[in-house]
């Protein structure tokens, strides 16, 4: 992917208008657990998505802070997928969706230790060498820190340099994060390695109250989002940007009229 | 990593279980409901129909009590083959159509995942061979879930055996379904690519001391709308 490449999440919402239109993101993300099975009226669309435009996957169920053991059987699965369809990129989540064999489709904080750490990288690794393909990991938005030993950039820095993975920095998290949790958005993104960086993503929040804001994809990004990816762009970061949305999603042309307010910014 | 686990385990325990007054921490309160929501809107777009009978208090009692059991699959959509064995199992509802219902449900589900060959329309021939496609699915329920009033009154419907044919829909990428008989579903199932229908048929008129030709009239238009349908081919 090139400098300041712009992407767009894939949605079933307006899949199949996509074509109706001469509005073309230059690359478009997938989650790969809602295509490696398809609707069958998504299929032909999708192929030819797939066989036009430059794709990355994005997933959300290899919960890769799980002390339990990783499903090789679905890594298998996915692989097949990523080759089958030529995705060559594929990033996930710093943090775990299931434990115990329960699993709860949602991205729940990891604990923040040494030990976490070290054995984030192990996990890396086997995945990494089950899929044939090195990946990224997205810094999380949290609600709730069950345990840290460390701050979370010295956290996200040490798996990130440690594991040879990229990070696929979230900036639409490192806001909610610090609304959240009190700290300057700013500050953080100085402690991140940017060299590390992957691609980037964007996305809209929900404001619940003065003290919570949430991670719901679910809104127009924010202007303090945007602003927050000026100040990245203006440290020198040329990385791809993804705008994300996964609520409420409004028709193609009304979430390309967004895209292109992201490549106005980001160019 | 003993105490990084038993923090998650205590983690996931506190946002699967029912908020609860006497420990009340709205951050473990996002991710309850966080958890919850995910689950309640694929249980609606898996089981419109079931949700629509029951009150949303059943179903909130039933995802906290699924949640507690844990649901394995890392694939979302096939978490509501997890949760139809657990209701089935658990079963606490005054529904004797219960079983049937959700699993009608969810091998519509199913079957709007699966990845279908494209056939070529073929001309219908008694004097052909035809086999069934294994494509489609045959279930037996013991309530009519197929019938397009079931809903209105499902109580109102008395229980018997139905057979009903669950195919895929080109034209329009559908699943369709369709009663058919006991004796249509033998006649399917018996179905060789080596014998011609002709040939089946006359088998079976002999078989059951019936009139080929009234057998014949019956069978005929009934094997030819299967054949354009790409059912049997």
């Amino acid at each position: 992917m090139q400098k300041y490449s712009c992407g767009l999440g894939l949605r079933t919402e307006f899949l199949h208008e996509i074509y109706a239109t001469e509005l073309k993101p230059s690359w478009f993300e997938i989650t790969p657990e809602n295509w490696m099975h398809m609707n069958i009226k998504h299929r032909k669309t999708f192929e030819r998505l797939v066989s036009d435009f430059e794709i990355v996957a994005h997933g959300l169920s290899l919960s890769i802070g799980s002390n339990t053991p990783l499903d090789t059987n679905f890594l298998k699965n996915l692989k097949t997928f990523l080759d089958d369809y030529e995705i060559e990129y594929y990033s996930e989540h710093l943090s775990f969706c299931s434990l115990d064999n329960k699993q709860m489709y949602e991205l729940l904080p990891l604990p923040m230790s040494e030990k976490m750490v070290t054995y984030l990288c192990e996990r890396v690794d086997a995945v990494q060498n089950i899929l044939g393909r090195s990946i990224a990991l997205e810094n999380a938005s949290y609600y709730y820190v069950p345990y840290a030993e460390m701050e979370e950039t010295e956290f996200i820095n040490e798996v990130i340099e440690r594991s040879g993975a990229k990070l696929l920095l979230d900036v639409n998290n490192v806001f909610v994060n610090s609304h959240n949790h009190k700290f300057d958005p700013k500050e953080f993104l100085n402690k991140i390695n940017y060299d590390n960086i992957a691609y980037m993503h964007i996305a809209g929040h929900m404001e619940v109250s003065d003290e919570l804001f949430v991670d719901t994809h679910g809104e127009d990004v924010k202007d303090e989002v945007w602003d927050l990816l000026e100040y990245v762009k203006n440290a020198g970061v040329t990385k791809p940007l993804l705008l994300e949305r996964d609520n409420d999603v409004p028709n193609y042309e009304k979430m390309m009229h967004e895209y292109k307010h992201m490549q106005k910014i980001y160019s | 990593m003993k105490k990084e686990q038993t923090i998650q385990q205590k983690f996931i325990r506190s946002i699967t279980t029912p908020k609860n007054a006497s420990e009340e921490n709205p951050q473990i309160d996002v991710y309850r409901e966080l958890v919850y929501y995910r689950f309640l809107e694929v249980f609606e777009k898996a089981y419109p129909r079931f949700v629509k009978m029951i009150s949303s208090e059943q179903l909130s009692s039933l995802i906290y009590d699924f949640l507690a059991v844990g649901a394995a699959t890392p694939i979302l959509w096939q978490v509501s083959g997890e949760f139809q064995e657990f209701v089935v199992k658990n079963n606490t509802l005054k529904m004797p159509f219960l079983a049937d219902l959700l699993a009608f449900e969810f091998l519509e589900v199913q079957m709007y995942m699966r990845k279908y060959s494209t056939q070529e329309s073929q001309d219908f021939s008694l004097d052909t061979g035809y086999t069934l496609s294994d494509e489609i699915e045959i279930r037996h329920f013991s309530h009519p879930i197929h019938h397009p009033e079931f809903d209105k009154n499902p109580f109102s419907f008395e229980a018997g055996d139905f057979r009903v044919l669950f195919f895929y829909n080109e034209k329009n990428e559908e699943i369709l379904c369709e009663e058919i008989s006991p004796f249509v579903e033998d006649f399917l199932l018996a179905l060789d690519v080596d014998t011609p229908l002709l040939t089946r048929i006359e088998q079976v008129a002999s078989e059951y001391e019936i009139q080929m030709q009234e057998l014949l009239e019956i069978l005929s238009p009934i094997l030819e709308s299967f054949c354009e349908r790409g059912i049997i081919f």
